[in-house]
């Protein structure tokens, strides 16, 4: 595992790999959204194939800083901002990036605009929350958005993530989760609660799994939820000594999460080890994958807390804002002006 | 109007016909000035024209894209240097100290390629060429500190690292002989002798002895004899294990030897060689002659140096450079780059301080330096200003980084390691930066937590809860209430909603309030809320006997405030009509005397109320027959009730 920091001038709020063009290619480029400088951008890198840092390819101006970015198709993303507008960039085969649609008053307080604070999408449409509370639901090829769901109470929310094509769970800063079908013209269909106001900071989704999600809190602590048992979480987790910032589930091996907080961690949560093989002799004797129909997340190990957990990069002094994974590469962007790119992630 | 400090005279103008003769000027943040005209009261002027505010700020070198990344950088040097520093050993400082000193200078190298690249891109030019020259000033200046004071060799012998100094940073001779080998016949190379002596006085011996190897007449004797020359000379090796006595007797034979086939003519047909010859001899006016290829006073001083007297000390160092700043033009032509330079071999480190200043523009480079000399001298007592000159400049450095929009969590980072001043403007500072969004919010507070300036998170906190407050948005204001801990706040924030619902009739934000948890203990007023919410659950549900059981312990606990027991008397309104009895004769007696109370309150004060509570007070008077008349109801049917009970 060899870790490289590479200094960008800006700091980095947010950072994605874009989705590689197969589904078992590999990825090479990755985009980074800047915040909290006069002038923002959004620019895109690649990684070279030697031990070289990551090269800038194009920069585009952003208004705002860039609170969340995410990929809708393999050559769009949303690119959420802290003036409350929503952006749709296309991004090209070669590597430039250029605005297609803007929806700018997505999220706006009393007289004046709310910041956005994440973006989620089912490969059809996009959800992005604010700190105005609520949650819209954006056509990319629509001005308009096709739903807005107020909040009531007004606490902003800080995390959005879809669970099934027309499901999605909002995490706001008292903690609450709450489960939206679409569809339904109704209001939230369940309201999970975590104790004592911590504030959900940000939400995973397992990528096979749907009815399991990962809520990285305020107090430094992982939760992982059962949707299907919404009382309390399936288990608490504490690692970081301070809020934690984002929470990824490694796309190709899901038994392993990383958060990343502001106290400069990155944390690699390795569950490999309580998967169990199924002991049901199948017709050709295999073994089911990790992941699979026993799920790792849910075993008695993971519950107990006894789960494996290394600290990825060395002590950072400032907050670590986001992370990506992608093969057995990592990338992550901090307040340091930095970018670090750890490859080799996944094999000690 | 224009405005001008004591030392440097700059002045900008603004051009605004308006703010002519009467501009007013007020702090505006860390480090901006709001400017505009001044209204004087005993006149009646008619202003014409817009009236604008102007904000003047400072633009530092330090805010540019490529000076971003040596800031960031060297944050990270700066924090492992102290650290180091105080779990080593004071023995072991120095190679921790030539450590860092390397890290900056590999760091400003780093600058400076960035620059180069930018320039074949884009960006200004004429900007990055000065930064450029900026940055080589710097590290210029940074390595010969670290030769010069922090890895000082044991001895004292420093040409050594001197040479390799002007090695590194006058190329030129390198370039010219690249060329040179690179042509046909580079003998016939207009450039070829200026090779040659370049080389020698950079003592490059080997490349001198190279380019003259290819010269056709390389067979014959003067040549093969200034080859021998330049090969055996001797050169002073530190760890060498020669000591400097044998060396000096060995270097001042060699040079006999130069002097001796100089003067009985080995190089009469070739003036060139005779020339280097001369160089080898230490002919000082050979030497001055060929000022064309050295540039500057301090590589012609080194190069004097080198061939009379390679054992120079420190302390000789001072009048070698007068000598050659004296034949290089005198003192009228120094730049501040040379006073500092100059200062430096004085060993005069407060005057290279100073002089520093006088060079660069911007405090980055005094400050690292200042802290990297504190720690190496620290352990000397003749240095008592050093800790709070580098206290000073560091805090200079960080008030530049804080009034940037985005370098501020730098600055804070610095501010730990400057002693009791350094957290005081810390707190300051933390207090004072603009929260624009919530997680700006977030990483201020956490600073703060991290350093306990709790004053610092309460601060925050109040002033986000009161923005969510006042833009309607009761669930955020009530969990930065929280998040606060300050009970007057959240008492505030309470009776904001309690009153909205006085109001209105109903909670807006009701699902926050069912959830608040152990916070509800955070103020009275809070916890009244949360109780009085959870009556209306019990209330929705059904369950009437435990309701009317929590609504009188909310009244008689004098929980509620005074405004609200109207609200809590009508609530109680349909439970005393309830077909079953649910409240007591006891709680009936309580809701009397409230009721009395209540009354008599609204009595003394009829004259007094505003416009809203006239509103309430009256709505309540309508109902206050029906209430009364319910009691009394309830407080018959209770006594039978609870009286057949009892039999």
């Amino acid at each position: 595992m060899e870790v490289t920091k590479k200094y960008v001038a800006r700091k980095i709020k947010t950072v994605r790999w874009k989705p590689p063009t197969t589904d078992y290619g590999r990825t090479d480029v990755f985009i980074t959204g800047s915040w909290d400088d006069l002038d923002n951008v959004v620019e895109v890198w690649q990684v070279p194939e030697t031990e070289e840092d990551p090269s800038r390819l194009h920069q585009l101006p952003h208004l705002g800083s860039v609170n969340d970015m995410q990929y809708i198709t393999r050559d769009m993303f949303a690119a959420g901002s802290s003036n409350g507008g929503v952006k749709l960039y296309q991004h090209d085969s070669s590597n430039h990036l250029e605005e297609k649609m803007s929806w700018d008053r997505a999220h706006t307080f009393v007289g004046s605009s709310a910041p956005c604070t994440a973006l989620a999408t089912n490969g059809d449409q996009i959800a992005s929350v604010g700190e105005d509370g609520n949650l819209v639901i954006l056509n990319p090829n629509q001005k308009i958005p096709i739903r807005t769901i107020e909040s009531v109470g007004g606490c902003s929310v800080y995390a959005v993530v879809y669970v099934r094509a027309s499901e999605v769970v909002t995490a706001n800063m008292q903690g609450h989760l709450k489960l939206w079908d679409l569809r339904s013209a109704q209001s939230a269909r369940a309201t999970l609660l975590s104790p004592d106001q911590i504030a959900v900071c940000d939400l995973a989704s397992h990528p096979t799994q749907q009815h399991l999600v990962a809520a990285g809190g305020e107090d430094g602590a992982l939760a992982i939820w059962d949707m299907r048992n919404t009382s309390q979480p399936f288990t608490i987790i504490s690692a970081h000594s301070g809020p934690i910032s984002e929470v990824r589930f490694h796309p190709g091996a899901p038994e392993h999460v990383f958060t990343c907080g502001l106290d400069g961690q990155l944390i690699h949560w390795d569950a490999s080890a309580s998967a169990r093989p199924t002991h049901i002799p199948s017709f050709k004797n295999t073994r089911d994958p990790s992941g699979g129909s026993i799920n790792v997340w849910l075993s008695s190990d993971v519950a107990r807390g006894a789960i494996e957990t290394v600290s990825v990069i060395p002590y950072s002094p400032l907050p670590i804002n986001s992370v990506d994974v992608e093969g057995s590469t990592l990338i992550a962007g901090s307040d340091n002006e930095a970018i670090y790119m750890v490859r080799q992630v996944l094999l000690y | 109007m224009s405005a001008f400090s004591k030392n440097t005279s700059r002045t900008w103008s603004i051009q605004d016909p308006v703010i002519t003769n009467r501009m007013h000027g007020i702090i505006g943040g860390v480090s901006s000035l709001l400017v505009f005209p001044h209204k004087d009261h005993y006149k009646d002027d008619r202003v014409e024209g817009k009236i604008k505010l102007y904000q003047v700020e400072s633009f530092s070198w330090l805010w540019s894209r490529q000076a971003r990344k040596l800031i960031n950088e060297a944050m990270g040097t700066f924090i492992s240097l102290q650290d180091a520093v105080k779990e080593v050993e004071p023995d072991d400082y120095k190679s921790v100290l030539v450590k860092k000193c390397r890290e900056y200078r590999s760091m400003i190298q780093a600058c400076v390629e960035d620059i180069t690249m930018c320039r074949e891109c884009e960006g200004d030019q004429e900007e990055l060429t000065a930064s450029g020259q900026l940055l080589y000033k710097m590290e210029l200046i940074l390595s010969l500190i670290e030769i010069l004071f922090i890895d000082k060799k044991p001895g004292g012998m420093i040409l050594g690292q001197l040479l390799m100094w002007i090695r590194s940073h006058f190329t030129q001779c390198i370039e010219k002989k690249n060329e040179v080998m690179e042509s046909d016949h580079p003998h016939q190379h207009s450039a070829y002798w200026e090779a040659v002596y370049g080389s020698v006085l950079q003592g490059r011996m080997e490349d001198a002895r190279h380019m003259l190897s290819n010269h056709p007449f390389a067979d014959t004797d003067p040549f093969l004899s200034i080859d021998e020359l330049l090969r055996k000379m001797p050169f002073y090796q530190v760890y060498g294990g020669v000591s400097v006595a044998e060396f000096t007797v060995r270097w001042q034979h060699w040079q006999s030897e130069c002097e001796r086939r100089l003067q009985e003519g080995h190089y009469s047909t070739c003036h060139q060689l005779q020339t280097v010859c001369k160089i080898l001899c230490g002919d000082q006016k050979t030497i001055n002659n060929l000022i064309d290829l050295m540039d500057t006073w301090y590589h012609l001083m080194v190069s004097t140096l080198l061939f009379t007297c390679p054992t120079v000390k420190l302390f000789r160092l001072h009048s070698a450079a007068q000598d050659a700043i004296a034949c290089v033009g005198g003192e009228q032509s120094t730049t501040p780059l040379d006073h500092v330079l100059l200062a430096a071999m004085e060993a005069d480190i407060l005057q290279v301080i100073k002089e520093c200043q006088q060079v660069l523009d911007n405090t980055w480079f005094t400050a690292h330096v200042t802290d990297l000399l504190c720690h190496t001298m620290g352990q000397t007592t003749d240095q008592k200003f050093l800790p709070e000159l580098r206290e000073s400049l560091l805090l200079d450095y960080v008030s530049v980084l804080v009034s940037h929009c985005s370098l501020w969590q730098i600055g804070i980072l610095y501010l730990d390691h400057l002693g009791p001043s350094g957290i005081a403007m810390s707190q300051t500072v933390l207090q004072r930066l603009p929260l624009t969004d919530d997680s700006r919010a977030h990483k201020i507070i956490q600073m703060a937590s991290d350093r306990n300036f709790d004053s610092v998170v309460v601060g925050v906190c109040r002033v986000m809860g009161r923005r969510a407050l006042s833009q309607g948005r009761l669930g955020s204001a009530i969990w930065w209430g929280v998040r606060s801990r300050d009970a007057a706040f959240t008492s505030h924030l309470a009776h904001q909603i309690l009153q909205k619902y006085v109001v209105e009739g109903r909670f807006e934000s009701s699902q926050l309030l069912d959830d608040l948890g152990p916070a509800m203990l955070l103020s009275d007023t809070l916890t009244f809320l949360g109780k009085y919410r959870e009556f209306h659950m019990m209330y929705q549900d059904g369950n009437f006997r435990d309701a009317a059981v929590l609504l009188v312990s909310l009244i008689s606990s004098k929980l509620a405030p005074e405004y609200f027991w109207p609200v809590l008397l009508l609530d109680a309104l349909p439970l005393l009509k309830s077909e079953e009895p649910v409240i007591s004769a006891e709680q009936t007696y309580e809701l009397m005397y409230c009721l009395h109370n209540l009354h008599n309150h609204a009595s003394k004060r009829g004259k007094q109320s505003s416009l809203e509570n006239e509103a309430t007070c009256s709505a309540f008077l309508e109902k206050e027959i029906d209430l009364r008349l319910a009691l009394s109801n309830n407080l018959a049917r209770a006594i039978i009730h609870e009286g057949s009970v009892d039999n």
